[in-house]
């Protein structure tokens, strides 16, 4: 049974049902149907040509979704059975067998005894017109690391799969109220300032319309910013408040990356040869990191780094150590200076003088 | 058939991509006796391609400068030599998505571990979310072993970490263990070598 997104409902599963009542709501999500439960009923497969030419388009994504899923995080697991640009009736036929196999699968099953939910979950697969991005990202209604109450936007050009890949800089907006804060580099920037207050706009009405704060995917094509994806991000403001650091002059902003303040000297490391002359205890100030840098990770007393975002390297092995991180701050060998004494503040993503207080200390 | 890489070479890529380790625990991951492993550590100590330093009272083999470029021209004679840089680059786009279904795995297990972030990330989620590319690491593995055996490894290590996690979480992220992120991550290191890519 062939259901059009903008009637999905919770029986389609939590992200087609997200989109539904985004479309409902007069968002613009890429138009499409949901095939409520491709495994027990194979009728889909004669109604599907017919529904494909209704959406009138060259290229479609497929992506599953399953029942049990509450569009969290788990959500994850669906970025392996997403297909996108198929072309033809076929290709698209062959995507939802796949989207299904990766769903019904033996870890799929294992997982849902795991968390207790019936084994054979029934699945649904999401058909929809494929937007062609010409940049395309997440956002944040609520920041993910410091928890502050700002609208987070990453952003890449083309489709938006390199957002999330840790060796590539996404380029990084808040919105707080009216104000823009970023990109903060002197490359051209992939969105222009009215896409970035339209985007935080966006994200505070869908906020609003699901009373929690969201994690939304998103698109620009066409001159239009299409919604992809919402799930909820559902955190303890009382936990996530970040500590206030001392005031001092801010020399540096990024991404908040591992949480924590920290106070020490600046060591610039500029490669694998410079590693003699770092010592436990100082702020490691670096490009970038890689595994042969992970004995300084362990030693550093906090770690400020040029690129590279929440999910790279330096900001993973930094949470394991318990090490605050500041990422992607442009311009970091250059404007801090060996020997330095800096306050690394990871929760809320600055780099700033040491205040007269701390220097009692 | 696949090519089988030289011991010198190994031991060189090896310290690569642990990044930093002693002589048993490179020895170990390249299948050699220590005194074998040792000697090549030396004579790559005195070509200035690697250096031996201690951290806290241990000491480990970390590369120069000089190491990592002397690494990229063998990885990169070899890969020509065996014909499969086309493979290896086709390998190295497909593993990029599943990279970032770990990256934000692990993350996303990190912060809600913290408290932060999403808490709605459990560990059962974390190792089913983990499942998927464990799964296709076995196809990744497969394409690069047919033509290099010295990838081989990879997703079993991945699969045992993964594995262990159910009862110590310690093996998703840890940095004191073969854990699911330090594997995955030196695959990352492995392909950026072979390829001679910029990070």
């Amino acid at each position: 049974m062939l259901i059009p997104l903008r009637k999905a409902d919770g029986r389609c599963g939590a992200k087609a049902a997200n989109l539904g009542r985004l479309l409902r709501a007069g968002f613009e999500v890429p138009a499409g149907f949901v095939i409520g439960d491709p495994i027990g009923d194979d009728g889909w497969a004669q109604e599907i040509e017919s529904a494909l030419l209704d959406l009138d388009s060259g290229s479609f994504a497929v992506r599953s979704c399953a029942l049990g899923e509450d569009g969290g995080r788990a959500s994850f697991a669906g970025q392996l059975d997403t297909t996108l640009g198929a072309t033809t009736t076929a290709q698209v036929v062959q995507a939802v067998r796949r989207a299904v196999r990766s769903r019904a699968g033996p870890e799929v099953i294992a997982y849902a005894a795991r968390t207790g939910q019936a084994a054979g979950n029934v699945v649904s697969v999401i058909v929809q017109v494929m937007v062609e991005p010409e940049a395309a990202g997440v956002l944040f209604t609520r920041h993910p690391v410091s928890g502050a109450d700002q609208v987070v936007i990453e952003a890449a050009g083309g489709l938006g799969d390199k957002v999330v890949d840790g060796t590539v800089t996404p380029q990084a907006w808040t919105v707080d109220g009216g104000e823009i804060t970023g990109p903060g580099r002197a490359e051209a920037p992939v969105l222009t300032k009215a896409q970035v207050l339209a985007l935080g706009t966006i994200g505070r009405r869908i906020e609003a319309m699901f009373g929690v704060p969201q994690d939304i995917e998103w698109a620009v094509a066409d001159g239009k910013v299409w919604m992809l994806q919402t799930r909820p991000i559902t955190t303890d403001p009382d936990e996530t408040r970040p500590v206030s650091s001392e005031p001092g002059r801010v020399l540096l902003r990024g991404t908040p990356a591992s949480p924590g303040i920290a106070l020490g000297p600046v060591r610039i490391i500029a490669g694998l040869n410079d590693f003699d002359q770092f010592c436990p205890g100082d702020v490691l100030v670096c490009r970038t990191t890689s595994p042969a840098w992970t004995p300084l990770l362990a030693r550093a007393t906090a770690v400020v780094t040029e690129i590279g975002g929440m999910l790279a390297h330096a900001a993973i092995v930094a949470r394991e150590f318990g090490t605050p991180a500041v990422l992607a701050a442009p311009g970091a060998m250059t404007l801090l200076a060996d020997g330095q004494q800096v306050v690394v503040d990871g929760s809320a993503g600055t780099v700033t003088t040491r205040t007269n207080d701390e220097r009692n200390r | 058939m696949s090519h089988h890489t030289s011991a010198d070479v190994l031991v060189l890529h090896a310290v690569r991509t642990l990044g930093y380790g002693d002589t048993p625990r490179i020895a170990e991951r390249v299948g050699l006796p220590e005194d074998e492993a040792r000697e090549h550590l030396l004579d790559a100590q005195a070509y200035g391609w690697a250096t031996y330093s201690s951290h806290a009272g241990e000491g480990g083999w970390s590369l120069t400068e000089a190491g990592r470029a002397q690494g990229e021209r063998l990885l990169a004679a070899e890969l020509d030599g065996v014909g499969a840089r086309a493979v290896v680059e086709e390998v190295y786009r497909d593993f990029l998505p599943l990279n970032d279904v770990v990256a934000a795995a692990c993350t996303a297990w990190q912060l809600a571990a913290m408290g932060i972030g999403q808490p709605t990330m459990t560990l059962a989620e974390t190792i089913a979310t983990l499942q998927g590319p464990a799964t296709a690491l076995a196809g990744v593995e497969a394409r690069l072993t047919s033509h290099l055996d010295r990838f081989a490894g990879y997703h079993h290590r991945f699969t045992s970490a993964l594995t262990k996690a159910g009862h110590e979480p310690a093996w998703i992220t840890g940095t004191d263990r073969d854990s699911c992120h330090r594997v995955w991550f030196e695959l990352h290191e492995d392909l950026i070598a072979t390829l001679g890519l910029a990070r």
